[in-house]
């Protein structure tokens, strides 16, 4: 069987396309990741915040 | 509205490369549609030496469209490249097919550094890190999270996010 050039072009068109959904799908999840690190990070440096403002109340009381 | 048009001027040199790149790989596909099509493409996307020069000037001078620099000079090059050979030919096909793609790796390779933490950078950093951790999803993830968290510290302490 003789394979002819649309032939090739459409198994590398397919193989593109789903390469491309693939690589599309993965970097949606890797946004979401990236937002919830954020998220952590905001949420830890808030903890430090807390925690500071809180020995600084006790450091008052004991005042 | 005034946000897109902005964004149509910053990519503006990019569009015609690829619109030149994809005319170019037209005569790969079907050269019977390229002698067809061809001149109206090439009349679209092909620039003038004189047009090059400004766009070059352009993203040189505005530091908000320096992403589309390489593509700009690539824009040059092909009218230079032009000017030399004359005529549409293989050659010319070939140099403006290489310089583009060039070009268009030059200018990912600036979005991805200037903008670390878009989707399209973090695909290429999460990819590079499977690369670097010898295909072990596990490890590549880790090394990607830790790459991530550290873009995201930096961005904190210079008070971009």
């Amino acid at each position: 069987m003789k394979v002819g050039f649309s032939e090739i072009a459409a198994i590398v068109g397919i193989i593109i396309a789903i390469g491309g959904v693939i690589s599309w799908w993965l970097s949606k999840l890797l946004y979401f990741r990236k937002e919830i690190l954020e998220l952590q990070f905001k949420v830890n440096r808030l903890q430090e915040d807390v925690n500071s403002l809180k020995h600084d109340v006790e450091k008052l009381q004991d005042e | 509205m005034k946000k897109k048009a902005k964004l149509f001027i910053i990519y503006f040199p990019v569009l015609l490369v690829a619109g030149q790149m994809a005319t170019n790989c037209l005569y790969f596909i079907s050269n019977t549609l390229y002698n067809q099509l061809g001149f109206y493409l090439n009349l679209t996307f092909g620039t003038n030496i004189l047009f090059a020069i400004f766009l070059v000037v352009f993203t040189m001078r505005f530091k908000f469209c320096a992403v589309s620099r390489y593509a700009a000079i690539a824009q040059l090059l092909f009218a230079v490249n032009y000017l030399i050979v004359k005529q549409d030919n293989l050659y010319n096909i070939l140099f403006q097919l290489t310089v583009g793609l060039l070009a268009i790796v030059l200018t990912f390779r600036h979005y991805i550094n200037k903008f670390p933490l878009c989707r399209l950078s973090l695909f290429f950093s999460f990819m590079s890190s499977i690369i670097s951790a010898k295909g072990h999803c596990q490890k590549g993830l880790e090394r990607w999270e830790q790459t991530v968290s550290s873009t995201i510290e930096k961005k904190f302490n210079e008070g971009r996010l």
